[in-house]
């Protein structure tokens, strides 16, 4: 019994060092190949940094505030992010809310984007305010805004106005 | 009334019954989906790598990206399109190149903290430099509106 016992570990010793070198990479000196070894990358595209955005344009009689924030920033690389006005709602993307009135007729309202700086942004028919900037960030940070309505003599009160706008966000060469 | 008249009224019942009851296991199986997006099944849990800064105010988080890399020649693509934990929103989203106005994809809703990673493009891409516009449409899960949207502008190199 011992005996076998001892054989039979003699022979699984015997078969691992065999396994060693035919496990073993080769290289065989005559071939005419070159040696190489195959490196794969798998590039991920995750998100770099964050944008918060107001999820609706809100108004009140004597103006609103509204904030947009950066967070996560790092590594722009001499860049910063901007965030500017690539649309809203309204026809030919004017600062325009909408709304019925009690009678059911459509009501419209203008309303002003004023930047910390004091910088009005509005639109009076003809123009766009498409592509203007509302803030920019080289890190970390909030930038806060006023949202005004143009109270003209023609616009009905009592109506609820709402509104939407899309924010373009990106990386640009800081100045 | 008649036997036979008995046992037509019965299996009438019946009938109607079992109508009724195989109605409301159907509507039960199949909840109304909202109509303005369908929630993306290949939408996994995500979790950036970064510890994200602690932010108490409102509003919608959009995710930005530096340079995106796509693959020569190649339908499916890696990106991580990512609805943040914190929002209270579902977001879809669209890539556009450049300046066209039909998108080479189109996400389902991302619920808050999940990802899609993987994308099948329209169509495989040449070589070359891009600009990759994300447009980023947030859902209110409740009444299922609309609300304030983002273009998100990157390079695209595609090689």
């Amino acid at each position: 019994m011992k005996k076998t016992i001892a054989s039979l570990l003699a022979a699984s010793l015997c078969l691992t060092l065999l396994a060693a070198p035919v496990s073993a990479a080769t290289y065989d000196q005559d071939s005419t190949e070159t040696p190489s070894t195959a490196i794969t990358f798998d590039y991920k595209n995750d998100p770099t940094y964050t944008v918060t955005i107001p999820d609706a344009v809100t108004l009140e009689k004597d103006g609103a505030e509204m904030q947009i924030e950066a967070s996560d920033v790092a590594n722009l690389d001499g860049k910063k992010i901007s965030v500017t006005i690539a649309g809203t709602q309204y026809f030919r993307n004017q600062l325009v809310l909408e709304g019925k009135t009690e009678e059911g007729r459509n009501a419209t309202m203008r309303y002003q984007v004023v930047k910390g700086d004091g910088t009005v942004i509005e639109t009076t028919g003809q123009d766009t305010a498409t592509g203007t900037e509302l803030a920019s960030f080289t890190d970390n940070g909030t930038a806060t805004l006023e949202v005004r309505p143009v109270l003209a003599f023609n616009v009905p009160s009592g109506v609820v106005y709402t509104g939407s706008m899309t924010y373009g966000i990106s990386l640009v060469d800081a100045q | 009334m008649t036997m036979k008249k008995h046992i037509l009224i019965c299996v009438g019942i019946v009938m109607v019954l079992l109508v009724g009851a195989t109605g409301v296991l159907w509507g039960m199986s199949h909840p109304m989906q909202n109509t303005a997006y369908a929630a993306d099944p290949n939408a996994q849990a995500w979790s950036p790598s970064a510890e994200l800064a602690t932010q108490e105010s409102t509003g919608i988080h959009i995710p930005g990206y530096g340079e995106i890399f796509f693959p020569e020649g190649e339908q499916d693509v890696s990106i991580t399109l990512y609805n943040p934990q914190k929002n209270d929103c579902i977001l879809v989203y669209s890539l556009y190149l450049n300046d066209e106005t039909e998108p080479i994809y189109t996400s389902g809703g991302i619920e808050p903290g999940k990802a899609v990673q993987q994308i099948s493009l329209s169509h495989a891409l040449e070589a070359g430099e891009y600009t990759l516009k994300l447009h980023i449409t947030p859902y209110d899960p409740q009444t299922g509106s609309m609300l304030n949207q983002a273009d998100v502008s990157a390079p695209l190199l595609v090689g």
